[in-house]
């Protein structure tokens, strides 16, 4: 028989697979935002940066 | 604003987690916290599946690529609910029923779905046009909610289960229990909105560097 906080324990890992699982979204949205920025900023203004 | 969206959505979690392992046992139930995981998580994934069709019936009429990419997010969102629902079902079914999987309509019913799901991912990346894409995963997600509402809805009333329906948010359970169990699909409903968000933003995004790039 399974024991019940083996239940439990499966959900809370789970629950805060969501949350990692979103600040990965969260992380990825960021670092390609980034990379548009700087394929669409003008090359002397990349330079000057 | 995104931070703080955060912030919330993980006290608000945290708080529905600390209240669920708080709140008296219910009778005749093991493992009683997973009341506010596993039912909330299964009722979000048909509000996902909801929404896979909205999206999808919408980009049938106004044909806005936008509208196809929300759709195809939210069934892949959709498909990763359900797996989670599945998963902790099985091992709450191994608790109270004695085995994980035994072929319960409701178990039948999730299975029929998560097949119809991981199929859709198999259609959509099999054509390469993107507006055939589009027309065609727009009417398969709309005949895969009303399988998905027969096989998990209308089957498990009309055959014998184990599985109980609408217990807990009917008027038969405790005002904490039916209080902290909507609080959690509340919960629930806004990890999938804010995944939803932040995975349709992503596509835009890996679409627009394309472009650039090309």
């Amino acid at each position: 028989m399974t024991h019940p906080m083996t239940v439990m324990a499966v959900c809370l890992v789970i629950w805060f697979g969501l949350f990692g699982y979103l600040v990965y979204l969260a992380c990825r949205l960021g670092s390609l935002e980034k990379q548009v920025k700087s394929l669409t900023m003008p090359k002397d203004e990349q330079d000057e940066r | 604003m995104v931070t703080l969206w955060f912030v919330v959505l993980a006290l608000w979690m945290s708080v529905v987690i600390y209240e669920a392992f708080s709140l008296p046992p219910i009778e005749g139930l093991a493992a009683h916290p997973v009341v506010y995981f596993h039912p909330p998580v299964a009722m979000v994934t048909f509000v996902i599946f909801l929404v896979t069709t909205f999206f999808g019936v919408r980009y049938l009429r106004l044909k806005s690529p936008d509208d196809d990419i929300k759709s195809w997010k939210a069934a892949e969102l959709g498909l990763l609910f359900a797996t989670l629902a599945t998963v902790t079902g099985a091992f709450w079914s191994r608790v109270n029923w004695g085995s994980y999987w035994s072929w319960d309509p409701k178990q039948t019913g999730i299975f029929v779905v998560l097949l119809i799901y991981t199929a859709y991912g198999a259609l959509r990346s099999s054509i390469p046009d993107p507006d055939r894409r589009g027309r065609l995963c727009a009417v398969y997600a709309m005949i895969g909610f009303i399988s998905a509402l027969f096989f998990m809805f209308v089957l498990p009333r009309v055959l014998p289960s184990l599985h109980p329906n609408d217990a807990l948010i009917g008027r038969g359970s405790a005002r904490p229990v039916r209080l902290l169990f909507l609080g959690s699909a509340a919960g629930f409903l806004g990890i999938f909105f804010t995944m939803f968000s932040l995975s349709v933003r992503l596509e835009q995004i890996k679409t627009q560097i394309k472009e650039l790039k090309s």
